[in-house]
C-alpha cells in the first residue's frame, strides 16, 4: 500500500514535470497574444509565426553556437513578422484573420522551403534542464517545477511582468483601453494605431521566444511544420484565461497537463481515450465563455480595425 | 437685448470668441456667433436641435475649424486645432456621448491619457480620484468598474476625467439629457463649486428651468445666430423660451410656409374619424433609466398628431415601439381595438401600423442592397413578390419602377443600391414602401431632415395625403414649423412625458416654446 | 452590365491580377534561389495541374473540398457571421458521412451514398449550428467559438477511429493503425470517369451544384434576402421580421453543413477511410479561396479550382525540378496576403464612386465621440 502511494506520488511529479514542460513554448505564445488582444487584435498566425522564429532560431543557434544567439534572433524574427502583419492589418486596415491564415500559410511553406535547403539546422544545441539548488529537493515540486529548463523560469518572470505592464503602468493602462473601447482612448489623447502596433511588436518578440522555446529548449533542432497546433492551442488559452496573465499561464498549463496525461496514462495502464483529453480544454474555455456571459467578454474592440468617424 | 456682461470690468474674459462662422454644405451652422466667459461664470446656452450649440462647442474644443471668426484664451489670441490644444489651453469639455473605458476602474478611466509616470499605483491614483471627487461631490467609488455604473455615475467620470487636468474653462455638452431630476441637482451643485474656484463655466441645454437654476447668463441661439444674452436674474422665462423657437416660422421656405397655409385651411373641412392609434400609461425602461413614462395618447383616422419635442426625449423609444421591435415595461398599445403591446414587428405591419424612421441609414433603409429590394423588405415573403420561397424578379422590378414612378424616386433603375441616391431620394424610398402597404396609422419621425425644399414639399404632401385617405398620423419632429404647419393636435414630449396635449389652435409658439424647454408651469400661467 | 458593375469588375479583376502577378513574382524568385530554371518550374506546375488526364483529377479533387469551405464561409459571412470553424465542421461532418456510409453500406445502390452525405452535411451543420446557438444564446463570439469548436471537432473525429467500439477496424495486432474499416464501393463518390488515369470523383459537381446552390439561395430567395438583409442591417432585418436568433442558428447549420460535405467529399471520394488528422487545413484554406472570390459565389468556383491547381501542380514540381511542394504554401499565402491588403482600399474606392453627391443633405455633423 505504502509503495502504491509513492509510485503514484512520483509519477505524479512526473506528470507534472512534463506538462510545465510542454507547456512553457505555448505559455510563451499565449502571453504575447495576451498583450495582442487585450489591444484589440486577434492573430491567427501565431501557428506560423511560431514555426518561423523556431526555425530562425535553431538555425541561429546551430550556426552560430550560441543559445542566446538563437533566442534573440527567433525573437526579432517574431517581431519581424508581426511587423509585416501590423502594417497589413492597422496601415492598410486589413481583416485581421485573412492576414493571420496567409502568415500561416506563408510559414508554413517558407520554413519547408528553408529546411529542406540548409538541413544543418537539425543539430541546433539545447538547453538542459537545470536543478534550482534546494528547491529541487522538495519532495513532489522539487522533481515537478524546479528541474525545468531556463525557458520555463524565464516564463514565470515574463507572466510576472506581463501582469505587472498591464496592470500597474500608462502603457498597460493605455492597452487595455485601446482594446476595449478605441474611441474613448483616442478622446483621452492616446495614438491608438500606435499603441496597437506597439503591442504586436511585443506579441512577436514573445512568440518568437515560445519558437525557439520550442526548437532550441525542448526539441533540440527543426523538423517541418513542429508546432503542430500549438499556435492555436496557445489562442485558446488566451481565450480560456480571459486575458489575464497569471490564468493564461494556468490555461497553458492545464493544456500542457492534457498533453501529459495523453503520454502517461497508458504507462499507467489508464485507458483513456487520449482525444477526450485533448478536447476538454478547449470545452471548457467554452463553457466558462458561454456560463460568465457578459464577464468572460473578449475585448470588445478584438478584430475590428480603428477609424475616428467622419 | 443686452449683451453686456456681468463681469469685472479690468479683467478679460477667460474666453472669448467672436463673429464665428461656420459652414456645413447647405447650412450655415454658425453664422456670426459671439461668447464670453468670465472666470467664475457660468454662462449658459439654450437653442433647439440644429441651433448650431454643438458645432459651437466642436469649435472651442478643437474639433471643428472655424470659417470665420477669433477665438481668444485670457485675452490672447489663439487656434485651437484638437482637443489636445485645447485641453492644453485649459479648455475641457463634459461631453454628451460619454467617451469611457466600461472594463477599466473609475481611476483608470480617469488617469487614462494624462498619466504622466510610466508606472502608476492603483492604490495612489485611486486616492488621488476618490479626494478629487470629494472635493466636487461626486459620490464614486475609484475603483469601481466603469462598465456597472449608472449614466449619471458615469457622467461624474466624465466631469471626474476633466477635472483631473485642472481646467480653466468647463464646457457641458447638454448634461441633464441623460439624468434623473436628483443628480442634475447634484449635478448644479458641481457646477456651481466649479464657477466659485474661478473656472468658467458654459452649460448647454434646451431645458430652460435648468439655464434659470445654475446660470450667470444666458444665450440664445436659434438657426445658426446669437439671437441675445441676458442676465439670468433679468430674464422673462415665456419670452425666452420664444425667442428659442421664435421666428423660425418665417425664416422656413416658403414652401413649408405655403404649406402651412394650405393646412391653417384645410384644418376645419377634414373628418376625423375613430381612435386608431391609443398608448395608455405607456412606459419604457432602459435598465434605470426612464426612456417613456406613462404616455397617454390617442390618434384618430384622419387626424395628424404632431409630437414636439427635443430630440432625445423619448422619440426614438417610442418609434422602436411602434416597429414592433420594442416592448412597453408598462401599459399597453392598441391598433383598432387590439393589444399590440406583446406583438412582434410582423404583427404591427400587418396591423397597418407604418413607421418612417428618424434615422433612415440605420432603421429606415438597408444601404447596400438595390432600390427595389428596399421597396420590399417587409413584404418580400409575400405574393407577387415571391412564390413559395423564390423571388419573382420580375414583380420586384415592376413593383420598383412603379413605386419609384409614382413617389417620383430619380435613381437609374431599381437595381440601384439605395446607398448611391440623394437623401431626399433615399427618403422617397422610405415613404414609397410603407406607403404603398395598407396604411391604419402612419408613424413619420423627423420625414423631412435633411431634404432639400423640393423634397420637403413632396414629404409633406405625402404624409397630408396619408391622412386625407384616413390614416391616423404621428408626426414626430423636433421641427416646430413642420409640426404646426401639419397637426391638428400637438402634445409635447419632455424626458419621456408627455407635458401637454393641444388642440391646433391652442398650439401657440407662446404656449409650445416654454413646453419645449420643460417649463409646465410658464406655459400654465402663461394660458 | 451598368457601368458601375463593370467599372466595379475592372477593379476587382485588377486587384487580383496584382496578386497574382506577386505570387507568380515569389515562385519565380524561390525557384531561382533553389537555383533551378524558372521555366522548368512553371511548366511542372502546369503540367501537375492540368498537363494531364491525371492532374486534371488530381486539380479537382483538391479543389471540391476547398470550394465548400469558401461557400461555408461565404454563406455566414453575408449574414454578418465570421466562421472560422470550417476545419472542425469538416471533421465532424466527414466522420458522420463515413460513420453512415459504414452503417449504410448494405442498402442498395445510390441509398447508402445518399444517407452518407446527408449526415455529413448534418453532422458539420450541426457543428456550426452550435456555434450559432452559443452566440446566439450566449453571446460568445462566433469567431472564438468556431476557433475553439475546431479542435474539440477534430478530437471527436480521432476519438472515432481510436476507439473500436466506434468507429475503429477491429485491432488484430499491436501494429494496427487507428483508421476505420476501408468503405464499401457502393457508398463511395463515384469517379466520374472509368478506367481513366483522371481520377476526378463526383464530390466536384457536388460543390458546383452548391456554389449554384448557395448563388441561387442568397440572389433568389426569400431566405437568403433575409440573410443578406441580416448581414447588411440586422436592424432593418429586425423590423422586418427576421428572428436574428434563430437566423443566426440556421445559417450557422447551413454553413456548417457545407464545410461538413467537404470532409465528406475528401473521405468518400478519395480516402475512402477515416484516418485522424485526415484534413491538412483544407477548413483554413477554403476561407482564404472564399476571400479571393470576394464572397461571391461563382468566384470561389475559380478561386477555388486555382487553389486545387496550385496544390496539384506542387506535387509535380517536387518530382520534376526538386523545388519542395511547400512553395505553393507560399504562393497562396501571398496571394492571400495581398489580396487583404487591397480589400479595404478596393471596398472603399467602389464605395466612393458608388456615392453621388448629397445634394441639399443639411445634418449637421454630429459631435463624434472620437475626437480629432
Amino acid at each position: 500500500m505504502m509503495v502504491g502511494i509513492s509510485i503514484t506520488a512520483g509519477a505524479a511529479s512526473d506528470l507534472f514535470a512534463s506538462a510545465a514542460r510542454l507547456a512553457t513554448p505555448i505559455g510563451f505564445v499565449a502571453l504575447g497574444e495576451t498583450f495582442g488582444e487585450a489591444a484589440g487584435i486577434i492573430n491567427i498566425g501565431l501557428e506560423g509565426v511560431m514555426l518561423a522564429s523556431a526555425l530562425a532560431g535553431a538555425w541561429a543557434a546551430a550556426s552560430s553556437g550560441s543559445v542566446l544567439t538563437g533566442f534573440a534572433v527567433a525573437m526579432l524574427t517574431g517581431m519581424a513578422l508581426l511587423g509585416v502583419m501590423a502594417l497589413l492589418c492597422i496601415g492598410l486596415r486589413a481583416n485581421q484573420i485573412v492576414v493571420g491564415l496567409g502568415m500561416n500559410l506563408v510559414a508554413l511553406g517558407a520554413t519547408t522551403l528553408v529546411f529542406k535547403s540548409v538541413r544543418t539546422v537539425a543539430l541546433a544545441p539545447g538547453l538542459d534542464p537545470l536543478q534550482l539548488g534546494f528547491l529541487a529537493d522538495i519532495p513532489f515540486l522539487g522533481p515537478a517545477f524546479f528541474r525545468q529548463r531556463l525557458t520555463f523560469f524565464v516564463l514565470l518572470l515574463l507572466t510576472a511582468a506581463a501582469a505587472f505592464v498591464l496592470r500597474r503602468t500608462a502603457w498597460g493602462l493605455r492597452l487595455r483601453a485601446v482594446g476595449e473601447t478605441p474611441a474613448a482612448a483616442d478622446a483621452a489623447g492616446v495614438r491608438v494605431d500606435a499603441v496597437r502596433v506597439q503591442a504586436m511588436l511585443v506579441c512577436g518578440a514573445l512568440a518568437g521566444l515560445g519558437g525557439a522555446a520550442l526548437s532550441i529548449g525542448e526539441l533540440r533542432g527543426f523538423t517541418e511544420n513542429m508546432v503542430a497546433g500549438k499556435g492555436f492551442i496557445a489562442l485558446a488559452a488566451v481565450i480560456f484565461g480571459r486575458w489575464k496573465p497569471w490564468a493564461v499561464l494556468a490555461a497553458c498549463g492545464v493544456f500542457g497537463l492534457a498533453d501529459a496525461l495523453q503520454g502517461q496514462l497508458p504507462a499507467w495502464d489508464i485507458n483513456f481515450p487520449p482525444s477526450v483529453l485533448r478536447m476538454l480544454p478547449y470545452l471548457i474555455a467554452l463553457v466558462a465563455l458561454a456560463v460568465q456571459r457578459g464577464r468572460a467578454r473578449p475585448p470588445a474592440a478584438l478584430s475590428i480595425p480603428y477609424e475616428r468617424r467622419r | 437685448m443686452t449683451d453686456s456682461p456681468v463681469r469685472p470690468p479690468t479683467a478679460p474674459p477667460l474666453v472669448e470668441l467672436r463673429g464665428i462662422v461656420k459652414v456645413f454644405p447647405g447650412v450655415r451652422a454658425n453664422d456670426g456667433v459671439d461668447h464670453t466667459n468670465a472666470a467664475g461664470e457660468v454662462h449658459g446656452r439654450l437653442g433647439e436641435n440644429g441651433a448650431g450649440k454643438t458645432t459651437l462647442v466642436s469649435i472651442l474644443y478643437g474639433l471643428e475649424q472655424p470659417d470665420e471668426g477669433t477665438i481668444a484664451v485670457n485675452g490672447t489670441a489663439v487656434r485651437i486645432e484638437s482637443p489636445r490644444q485645447a485641453l492644453s489651453r485649459g479648455i475641457a469639455i463634459v461631453q454628451q456621448h460619454f467617451a469611457l473605458v466600461p472594463t477599466l476602474t473609475v481611476a483608470e478611466n480617469v488617469l487614462l491619457g494624462q498619466e504622466g509616470r510610466p508606472v502608476f499605483s492603483a492604490a495612489r491614483v485611486e486616492a488621488a480620484v476618490g479626494a478629487l471627487a470629494e472635493t466636487y461631490g461626486l459620490a464614486l467609488d475609484p475603483s469601481a468598474l466603469v462598465g456597472e455604473l449608472s449614466i449619471g455615475q458615469r457622467q461624474r467620470v466624465e466631469i471626474l476625467k476633466c477635472l483631473y487636468r485642472e481646467p480653466q474653462v468647463v464646457v457641458f455638452d447638454e448634461p441633464t439629457t441623460v439624468l434623473i431630476p436628483e443628480e442634475i441637482e447634484r449635478l448644479f451643485e458641481t457646477v456651481r463649486t466649479l464657477a466659485s474656484e474661478g473656472r468658467a463655466v458654459v452649460l448647454i441645454t434646451h431645458t430652460l428651468d435648468e439655464l434659470m437654476a445654475v446660470t450667470d447668463r444666458i444665450s440664445v441661439l436659434r438657426a445658426g445666430r446669437s439671437v441675445g444674452t441676458f442676465a439670468t436674474a433679468e430674464v422673462d422665462p415665456p419670452g425666452l423660451a420664444r425667442l428659442m423657437v421664435g421666428r423660425e416660422v418665417k425664416l422656413r421656405s416658403a414652401v413649408v410656409a405655403r404649406a402651412e397655409d394650405v393646412q391653417l385651411e384645410e384644418h376645419a373641412e377634414h373628418e376625423v374619424g375613430d381612435v386608431v392609434l391609443d398608448l395608455a400609461g405607456v412606459t419604457v425602461l432602459d435598465g434605470s433609466t426612464v426612456r417613456l413614462d406613462r404616455i397617454e395618447l390617442t390618434v384618430r383616422a384622419g387626424e395628424v398628431v404632431g409630437l414636439a419635442g427635443v430630440e432625445g426625449n423619448g422619440q426614438r423609444e417610442l418609434v422602436q415601439l411602434m416597429c414592433g421591435t420594442r416592448r412597453p415595461t408598462s401599459g399597453t398599445v392598441r391598433v383598432g381595438g387590439v393589444d399590440l403591446s406583446a406583438a412582434g414587428p410582423l404583427r404591427w405591419q400587418a396591423a397597418g401600423v407604418r413607421v418612417v424612421t428618424e434615422d433612415r441609414h440605420a432603421t429606415g433603409l438597408v444601404l447596400d442592397m438595390s432600390v427595389g429590394e428596399n421597396l420590399v423588405t417587409d413584404r418580400i415573403h409575400h405574393r407577387p413578390f415571391s412564390r413559395r420561397g423564390l423571388l419573382s424578379f420580375g414583380q420586384l422590378l415592376q413593383h420598383g419602377r412603379r413605386l419609384m414612378r409614382e413617389f417620383r424616386v430619380k435613381a437609374p433603375s431599381p437595381a440601384t443600391p439605395a446607398r448611391s441616391l440623394s437623401g431626399g431620394n433615399q427618403q422617397r424610398v422610405v415613404l414609397a414602401r410603407e406607403l404603398s402597404a395598407d396604411v391604419r396609422v402612419l408613424v413619420a419621425a423627423q420625414p423631412t431632415r435633411g431634404l432639400d425644399v423640393g423634397a420637403i414639399e413632396e414629404v409633406t404632401e405625402r404624409v397630408v395625403a396619408a391622412r386625407d385617405a384616413g390614416a391616423a398620423v404621428l408626426l414626430i419632429s423636433s421641427d416646430l414649423a413642420e409640426i404646426l404647419a401639419l397637426s391638428d393636435r400637438v402634445a409635447v414630449i419632455h424626458r419621456g412625458r408627455l407635458l401637454a396635449v393641444l388642440a391646433q389652435r391652442e398650439a401657440t409658439l407662446e404656449r409650445l416654446g416654454p413646453l419645449l424647454a420643460g417649463h409646465v408651469d410658464v406655459a400654465e400661467v402663461a394660458s | 452590365m451598368s457601368a458601375v458593375r463593370l467599372r466595379r469588375s475592372l477593379i476587382i479583376v485588377g486587384v487580383n491580377g496584382v496578386a497574382l502577378a506577386l505570387a507568380l513574382a515569389a515562385t519565380a524568385g524561390i525557384v531561382a534561389l533553389y537555383d533551378k530554371p524558372v521555366g522548368a518550374a512553371l511548366k511542372a506546375l502546369y503540367e501537375g495541374s492540368l498537363g494531364s488526364a491525371f492532374a486534371l483529377g488530381t486539380t479537382l479533387n483538391k479543389a471540391t473540398p476547398l470550394l465548400f469551405v469558401a461557400l461555408a464561409f461565404l454563406v455566414a459571412q453575408r449574414a454578418g457571421l465570421v466562421s472560422i470553424g470550417g476545419e472542425g465542421q469538416l471533421y465532424v461532418g466527414g466522420t458522420a458521412a463515413v460513420a453512415a456510409a459504414l452503417a449504410f453500406d448494405g442498402l442498395p445502390r445510390p441509398l447508402g451514398l445518399v444517407l452518407a452525405l446527408v449526415c455529413g452535411f448534418a453532422g458539420g451543420g450541426l457543428w456550426g449550428a452550435l456555434a450559432g446557438w452559443l452566440r446566439a444564446r450566449f453571446e460568445v463570439n462566433e469567431v472564438i467559438a468556431t476557433l475553439l469548436l475546431n479542435f474539440v471537432g477534430i478530437a471527436v473525429s480521432n476519438l472515432t477511429v481510436q476507439e473500436p467500439s466506434l468507429l475503429r477496424e477491429p485491432v488484430t495486432d499491436s501494429a494496427s493503425l487507428p483508421q476505420s474499416p476501408l468503405l464499401a464501393q457502393v457508398v463511395r463518390l463515384p469517379r466520374l470517369v472509368q478506367d481513366s488515369p483522371n481520377r476526378v470523383h463526383l464530390g466536384i459537381v457536388l460543390a458546383v451544384l452548391a456554389a449554384v446552390g448557395v448563388g441561387v439561395l442568397l440572389r433568389r430567395t426569400v431566405a437568403g434576402f433575409r440573410i443578406r438583409m441580416l448581414g447588411h442591417n440586422p436592424a432593418m432585418a429586425e423590423r422586418a421580421g427576421v428572428n436574428v436568433a434563430v437566423m443566426v442558428v440556421l445559417v450557422m447549420f447551413l454553413s456548417g453543413g457545407l464545410a461538413g460535405l467537404a470532409g465528406t467529399s475528401v473521405l468518400l471520394g478519395e480516402q475512402y477511410r477515416l484516418q485522424p488528422e485526415f484534413s491538412p487545413g483544407f477548413g483554413f484554406d477554403g476561407i482564404a479561396v472564399a476571400l479571393l472570390a470576394r464572397s461571391t459565389p461563382g468566384g470561389a468556383v475559380a478561386a477555388a479550382l486555382l487553389f486545387g491547381a496550385l496544390r496539384a501542380g506542387g506535387l509535380r514540381l517536387e518530382a520534376a525540378v526538386q523545388v519542395p511542394q511547400a512553395l505553393v504554401l507560399v504562393v497562396q499565402g501571398v496571394i492571400i496576403l495581398a489580396v487583404a491588403a487591397t480589400a479595404y482600399w478596393v471596398e472603399r474606392t467602389l464605395r466612393a464612386r458608388n456615392t453621388v453627391e448629397v445634394a441639399g443633405a443639411t445634418e449637421q455633423p454630429a459631435m463624434v465621440e472620437a475626437t480629432a
